[in-house]
């Protein structure tokens, strides 16, 4: 529920660190774990009234790609992709070792390519 | 002169859905995929499965639907593919027990979709499912499309017209 405020800063951000050619993205990629608690249609859907808002973003593409959760198992020594929330590895073993799943991340920035 | 797709390197651009008014014929069927989150989207670019740039710049916010043609050449068609995804499925047995899970789901300001089957579709959510369970409701995870024609709307519904 807080996405409008989350694309912002995303984009705030891309402008403090990308300051000279921030006009030349063409792609951001955000990566939101499963846990991370956000909605990919609400984020979307904040960066098309953010666009209203300042048109000149409009050329941008904004990807979100949701990351299932990974778990470790003691046990196996290994990893296991979390399926529904349901934290036990395929030996029974319950886990709450949380690999991935809780990220929200900006993961890739795509530029407009240099003129020849 | 024709470019073969396998060189092709600016993508190809669509602005809008085409009107499949002839069929397909022979073409080879290509297939654009996106998720379902995606269908609104006034810019995306993507390859499709058989590997061919495609920049979808809507100049309008209507969403594209699973099964629009999206480019025909003599050749090839290019339809576009919505994933299924995992999503909650209820059958309210009644227009009372509709109103009161749209209510608690729409408190979530979760998209729902009411399928023809009058079922209420929801994209999974774990809190959200559990919450729906706690609540007396009898819901299901079952793979499904999430048609964006199928979504309620809090305003401009047409089917309230």
């Amino acid at each position: 529920m807080h996405e409008i405020s989350i694309v912002r800063n995303v984009f705030e951000t891309l402008q403090e660190t990308y300051p000279d050619k921030f006009d030349r993205i063409t792609k951001v990629q955000i990566e939101a774990g499963l846990l991370s608690n956000i909605q990919p249609i609400l984020i979307q859907n904040a960066f098309e009234a953010l666009i209203m808002e300042e048109p000149e973003l409009a050329d941008i593409e904004l990807e979100v790609l949701l990351l299932p959760i990974i778990a470790h198992c003691e046990v196996c020594d290994q990893d296991f992709e979390v399926v529904r929330h349901k934290f036990v590895c395929a030996c029974g073993t319950p886990s709450k070792n949380i690999v991935q799943g809780e990220e929200l991340q900006i993961s890739r920035i795509e530029f407009v390519e240099n003129e020849p | 002169m024709t470019v073969p797709f396998a060189v092709q390197t600016e993508p190809i651009v669509v602005t809008q859905a085409l009107e499949n008014l002839h069929g397909l014929g022979n073409r080879t069927i290509d297939f654009f995929v996106i998720e379902w989150y995606e269908a609104s989207k006034s810019r995306m670019k993507k390859k499709t499965r058989g590997g061919i740039d495609v920049l979808v710049e809507k100049a309008h916010r209507s969403a594209l639907e699973d099964g629009d043609l999206l480019y025909l050449s003599e050749e090839r068609a290019i339809l576009l593919k919505i994933k299924p995804c995992d999503c909650v499925v209820l059958r309210p047995q009644s227009l009372q027990e509709v109103g009161t899970l749209c209510f608690e789901i729409g408190n979530k300001h979760v998209p729902i979709f009411i399928t023809h089957e009058n079922e209420v579709c929801v994209a999974y959510d774990a809190p959200l499912y559990q919450l729906l369970l706690s609540g007396g409701f009898r819901a299901e995870i079952e793979e499904r499309v999430l048609h964006p024609s199928q979504m309620i709307k809090a305003y401009g519904n047409k089917s309230l017209k």
